[in-house]
């Protein structure tokens, strides 16, 4: 099931009701609740793949058991990493295998040697990679002493399905999250109301922002020698538009929905495209996850404690790795590549470099990623290249642009204007539009459903859905 | 939690209305509009058409049925009801619904070809049909061919992603008395393209096998049996096509004689054009597939001169 749907639009409501109204006075059959409707949420896509999810979740709730009652350091170690391996293999093998495969014997073929390996072609079960994350933190932390394990196995289940944050994020800690589950929930007015509109916002970018930008980036990634160098510059303009918009709107929809519940989930993007470099871009750009790779990889690997070469060294892996687990595919290996780079650059531009003033350093900044995501979005290594090559190929001619679409322009300087006023808020409604008249505050949402009935664009799945 | 829901009732309640009232302008607009064909469907529901003679059919109807021809030579009013894009399903709904505010004809035409019969409508104008999709019989129709159930309930989804629609019925919501702009003579839309501007439908050189759906083909017969009831004279027609299109169906004899059957059967005339001269010369054709002016006036003169002397002689049939 995705948000942006007819059946999310009864599904929410009813859940809501028999949360509050029938379940409301015991936060276990909340819990229980939230359980079964994580599972037909889920499930709706594929149930299938309902028995991944319920064995991933046993499988850590066990192990952390476990952990907690071991006392020996080695065997300790040894559950922590059984746990890893088969979380990560399950992960690896629905997600990589083929990659791997078919790139292994490509690069066999190069040196003559002939390597027949079977490719698998397994569907990959929606928000894997996101709820792998979730209980492997859940494990390592329990590991490291930094948590304990619950007994409670219904609120441990919804921890790692709660279906809001289930299929895209935020990757959200046990030590966030897992307490709240084991606490009653109370209602309030103020955070409902808030949190309807966040959703609203987060509808609002994924439908009339995200969709439409979709429309002309599907067209100008399909085949960019045939577009002009302006249609280029726009294709990649609207896609980092899109990714932002459709990946905030998400979180916007799943933040607000968890608040409706009672929950509070930490912000996952705080106006990542206003950053004045890149360090700041990813201090700012999918948090949840960019702080889940610094905690886990980055500095057990030595972090930038152990000299210059290798702090660059971990680096390098943890972005690579970032790259990775976005797909299985050359482009997402070569935009971590790209990123760690710029990453490394960093001297030459920015908040540290005092002669770059800061309107100039962000508008490099949003440039250079403006170019990374060209990485991301093409379907291959060559489109890639391709798509680079064409756009400077010539300078761009923005009177004759096919794929400039002044309303869709508009729009987005919309976005971007409203969320400069919001840029210190969680999110834009949180600003001083609070302290608008009511009626005027009505017309604004009023304005921004019209806009999503208007401007909706046809029904495209959220892009973090793939990964 | 009660004052919140209180509230949220109410602005939905908000929302709902003034979506309803939006629906209702673009509705009121897009009918007052020359938007495709709606100053035919003004004329319908007004009762203002009221001919003696309908025609009905896609676009080998809509552009190749002249009226002012048939008027002309049958000495009586008639009116081309025929929609590009639109195959059986789609007719027969507007058919009914012209029946409800008109009187019924003498004579329906009823153009096929071969595609009339093998799917329901996909290429339509949905534009145009969307400010009646409450009509009793339209909207049954559209709901029958893939047009999502639940607009009848959500009010404004129906023009959901479509601005360039909104807008239109927005600005002409206020009503407008010049309905200049509409190129349609009682429902016949010719097109104007000059013979050297021929466009090339690639059809390919594999042949065609004809399909008809059963549900479409029982559809058909109640048409037929429908019209006789009411005392209206049917006529089914093959209209002219390229040589070359018409070589590429492979059935097209054992085709068109089960058509002329079901008609006889019926108590309708068959008439098949298929064999015209005009197919042969590409100077009367816009496409592969449907004549320009020039063909659709020499094939409308054909078909009133068949008809007059049919109407003399009922019992003779080509």
């Amino acid at each position: 099931m995705i948000f942006n749907s007819l059946a999310y639009a009864v599904f929410l409501p009813v859940f809501f009701l028999l949360y509050w109204l029938v379940a409301g006075r015991s936060y276990r059959a909340q819990n229980m609740l939230i359980v079964v409707a994580s599972y037909i949420f889920y499930g709706w896509w594929d149930w299938r793949f309902v028995s991944l999810l319920v064995f991933s979740s046993a499988l850590d709730y066990g192990v952390g058991l476990l952990l907690a009652r071991e006392q020996t350091a080695g065997r300790k170690k040894a559950l922590l990493l059984g746990s890893c391996a088969l979380s990560l293999g399950i992960l690896a093998v629905f997600k990589y295998y083929d990659f791997f495969a078919i790139s292994l014997a490509a690069a066999a073929s190069r040196i003559g040697i002939h390597l027949s390996l079977p490719v698998l072609r397994l569907i990959l079960p929606v928000g894997i990679s996101f709820y792998t994350f979730h209980s492997l933190s859940y494990i390592i932390d329990i590991w490291r002493g930094k948590t304990q394990p619950t007994r409670d196995v219904v609120a441990y289940f919804a921890f790692v399905s709660f279906f809001p944050l289930l299929v895209a994020g935020p990757i959200v800690r046990s030590s966030q999250l897992l307490p709240q589950m084991l606490h009653p929930r109370s209602f309030s007015i103020t955070a409902a109301r808030d949190a309807l509109r966040q959703m609203l916002w987060g509808f609002f970018k994924k439908m009339v922002i995200a969709d439409n930008c979709a429309f002309y980036v599907n067209e100008l990634f399909k085949d960019p020698q045939h577009h002009s160098s302006a249609d280029l510059v726009l294709g990649a303009f609207y896609f980092t538009v899109q990714i932002y918009c459709d990946f905030s709107g998400y979180s916007d929809i799943a933040a607000g929905t968890a608040r409706l519940l009672g929950f509070s989930l930490p912000r996952n993007f705080a106006c990542p495209y206003f950053s004045k470099d890149i360090r700041e871009f990813w201090r700012r750009w999918h948090i949840s996850l960019s702080s889940w790779f610094r905690d886990y990889v980055f500095i057990p690997l030595g972090g930038s404690r152990e000299g210059r070469w290798r702090t660059v060294r971990n680096i390098l892996v943890t972005f690579l790795l970032s790259g990775l687990w976005h797909g299985a595919n050359l482009t997402f290996v070569l935009w971590g590549l790209a990123h760690a780079l710029l990453y490394l650059l960093l001297p030459a531009t920015g908040e540290h470099n005092r002669r770059f003033p800061a309107l100039l350093s962000g508008l490099l900044t949003f440039a250079l990623v403006n170019l990374t995501w060209v990485l991301f979005r093409a379907p291959d290594a060559t489109t890639a290249f391709n798509y680079f090559g064409h756009l400077f190929s010539a300078l761009p001619d923005f009177a004759h642009a096919r794929f400039l679409s002044k309303s869709l322009l508009l729009l987005i300087l919309f976005l971007f204007g409203a969320e400069w006023l919001g840029r210190g808020y969680p999110h834009v409604f949180q600003s001083s539009f609070l302290r608008w008249p009511v009626p005027l505050r009505w017309s604004t949402y009023l304005l921004l459903v019209l806009l999503i009935y208007v401007y909706g664009g046809k029904e495209q799945t959220f892009i973090y859905f793939q990964f | 939690m009660k004052k919140f829901l209180l509230r949220l009732l109410l602005f939905t309640a908000i929302a709902i209305s003034a979506l309803a009232l939006l629906s209702s302008l673009v509705d009121q607009g897009l009918r007052q509009s020359n938007y495709f064909g709606q100053n035919d469907w003004r004329r319908l529901y007004a009762g203002k058409i009221q001919a003696d003679l309908i025609v009905l059919g896609n676009s080998h109807a809509e552009v190749q049925v002249n009226p002012a021809v048939l008027d002309s030579v049958l000495q009586l009013s008639s009116y081309n009801l025929g929609m590009s894009g639109c195959q059986l399903d789609l007719n027969i709904a507007r058919y009914h619904t012209y029946l409800r505010h008109n009187k019924v004809p003498r004579f329906l035409i009823v153009i096929l070809d071969h595609f009339f019969l093998n799917h329901t409508s996909v290429n339509y104008n949905r534009g145009a049909f969307l400010p009646h999709l409450n009509d009793p019989d339209i909207g049954p129709a559209l709901y029958g061919i893939g047009e999502p159930g639940h607009h009848r309930y959500l009010p404004f989804l129906k023009y959901s992603r479509q601005p360039g629609l909104i807008g239109t019925g927005l600005s002409e919501w206020p009503g407008r008395t010049d309905i200049s702009g509409d190129t349609g003579y009682n429902g016949f839309r010719p097109n104007l393209t000059e013979p050297d501007e021929f466009r090339n439908e690639h059809w390919g050189s594999n042949r065609i096998r004809e399909e008809i759906r059963p549900l479409e083909f029982y559809k058909f017969v109640c048409l037929l049996q429908e019209a006789r009831e009411q005392g209206t004279r049917c006529i089914v027609v093959v209209p002219p096509v390229r040589s070359p299109v018409t070589r590429l169906f492979e059935h097209r004899e054992q085709y068109w004689a089960l058509m002329k059957q079901t008609a006889h059967n019926n108590g309708a005339l068959f008439l098949n054009y298929t064999d015209m001269p005009l197919c042969d010369s590409q100077q009367y054709f816009y496409t592969i597939s449907h004549l320009n002016k020039k063909g659709a006036d020499l094939f409308t003169e054909k078909l009133a001169g068949d008809l007059r002397e049919i109407s003399i002689r009922p019992a003779t049939q080509r």
